[in-house]
């Protein structure tokens, strides 16, 4: 069994995980990450997407917007914009999301809007799958 | 009987008012408590975020970036936080007076107005200077998305080249009370800003993945976000604090002045009544 650390993942609305685990994988511009205990201090941004933690042997995932992630000797911490479990996740409200911006889009007017709507899909998609895999891995 | 009555109609109306404004103070007060929570949360977010921003900005990689450079000739954007409705005190008329005394000061540079709420809105509209971007209904609701939305439209001009500082306007929660307003920058960046935070980690010793102006570009919008939701919150709880204060003395008012209104009409249904009888005893003589 690899050796416990300690997480925290805030956003600035709420403390969303605050406990040990024994490995995490995340999403960095350059792909994915695994962080293990005694990482070697790191400083990266995240990409909208997913958090994979393994909590006393089970993997759970969760939702994760943008942010960064902090690896010290003594802490190691995740701030993002946002973090939802899958069972928190509005599905209707995320699917709704993926059309209304897949349709904005399409008829995209201005560089700003299309950078804003990407970002907007991108989180409404990423939402979907931790959903969707978590609905697979019940069955 | 004619006085009696004119002084029931007029118990009756400060009464209703009376009911009303309790009401508004335990709306207010029930307000306050559902944002204390989310105000000390944010509080350690974003020292936590301010304190590995330091790391990053004693650490010797990181010597230019655009966040940090001051520019000459500041073209400033004020973004000031009011209420959408009055009925709290003094609480908009203090902030907007303190944005007005900003714009004054700086009236030979350049200035981009952002106003969120209506309050501020109207206020600047009335004086002849439109807003230049407006965010209503915003301050009723201090969520995350708006304050998304607001980073955004404020990043979005200050990358673009088309504003060199960003100041803030609103109102800190100090207290269990609204504090005095204060006009806070946060564009650019100054070590000096962080005088206060405590640093995380040896700075020397990180790896940023991949570069540090990379990392930094992820960092500068989530303390913006933290920030701004920050304010959003402290605004929201201060307003309804005030607006607590001024509906507490309206009901105390409201109270005092049924008692008087009760002597009063006590007063004239027994001068009345007194007058009745006096008229019925001397018509025996008659």
């Amino acid at each position: 069994m690899p050796a416990p650390f300690h997480l925290d993942i805030m956003t600035p609305e709420r403390s969303f995980f605050s406990g040990d685990v024994e490995g995490i994988v995340v999403g960095t511009p350059d792909g994915e990450i695994g962080i293990l205990a005694h990482h070697e201090p790191m400083l990266t941004p995240l990409t909208i997407g997913s958090i994979r933690l393994n909590v006393g042997g089970t993997w759970k995932e969760a939702f994760l917007s943008e942010g960064f992630l902090e690896v010290g000797h003594r802490r190691t911490v995740i701030f993002s914009q946002a973090c939802e479990w899958p069972e928190e996740i509005d599905i209707r409200r995320a699917e709704e999301d993926r059309k209304l911006f897949e349709e904005k889009l399409r008829q995209q007017t201005s560089i700003r809007e299309y950078k804003t709507n990407k970002i907007a899909m991108a989180r409404a998609m990423a939402r979907l799958r931790v959903t969707h895999t978590q609905r697979y891995n019940l069955k | 009987m004619q006085k009696a009555n004119e002084i029931r109609h007029h118990i009756n109306a400060v009464a209703e008012t009376r009911k009303i404004t309790n009401a508004m103070q335990l709306v207010a007060s029930a307000r306050i408590k559902r944002v204390i929570h989310k105000m000390e949360y944010n509080q350690t977010f974003l020292t936590q975020v301010q304190s590995v921003m330091k790391d990053m900005l004693l650490s010797p990689h990181l010597q230019s970036h655009p966040y940090l450079e001051k520019r000459p000739h500041p073209r400033r954007t004020y973004l000031v936080i009011t209420g959408d409705k009055g009925m709290a005190g003094g609480y908009n008329l203090s902030v907007l007076q303190l944005a007005q005394s900003e714009l004054a000061r700086n009236k030979n540079s350049e200035i981009t107005l952002i106003t969120v709420g209506m309050m501020g809105d109207e206020f600047f509209r009335i004086r002849g200077r439109t807003p230049d971007v407006r965010y209503g209904g915003v301050t009723q609701d201090p969520s995350l998305h708006n304050a998304r939305k607001i980073t955004r439209d404020i990043l979005e001009r200050f990358d673009g080249g088309r504003t060199d500082q960003v100041f803030v306007i609103y109102t800190p929660f100090r207290g269990g009370m609204a504090g005095t307003p204060i006009c806070h920058r946060i564009l650019p960046l100054r070590l000096s800003d962080f005088v206060d935070i405590d640093t995380a980690e040896p700075a020397h010793a990180i790896l940023y993945h991949p570069s540090e102006d990379e990392v930094f570009d992820a960092l500068v919008p989530q303390f913006l976000v933290g920030y701004i939701f920050g304010a959003l919150t402290h605004s929201y709880a201060s307003e309804h604090s005030a607006r607590m204060m001024a509906m507490q003395s309206a009901t105390r008012n409201a109270d005092e002045m049924l008692d008087k209104l009760r002597m009063q009409y006590n007063l004239a249904r027994q001068a009345a009544v007194t007058q009745e009888i006096a008229e019925i005893s001397s018509s025996q003589y008659i």
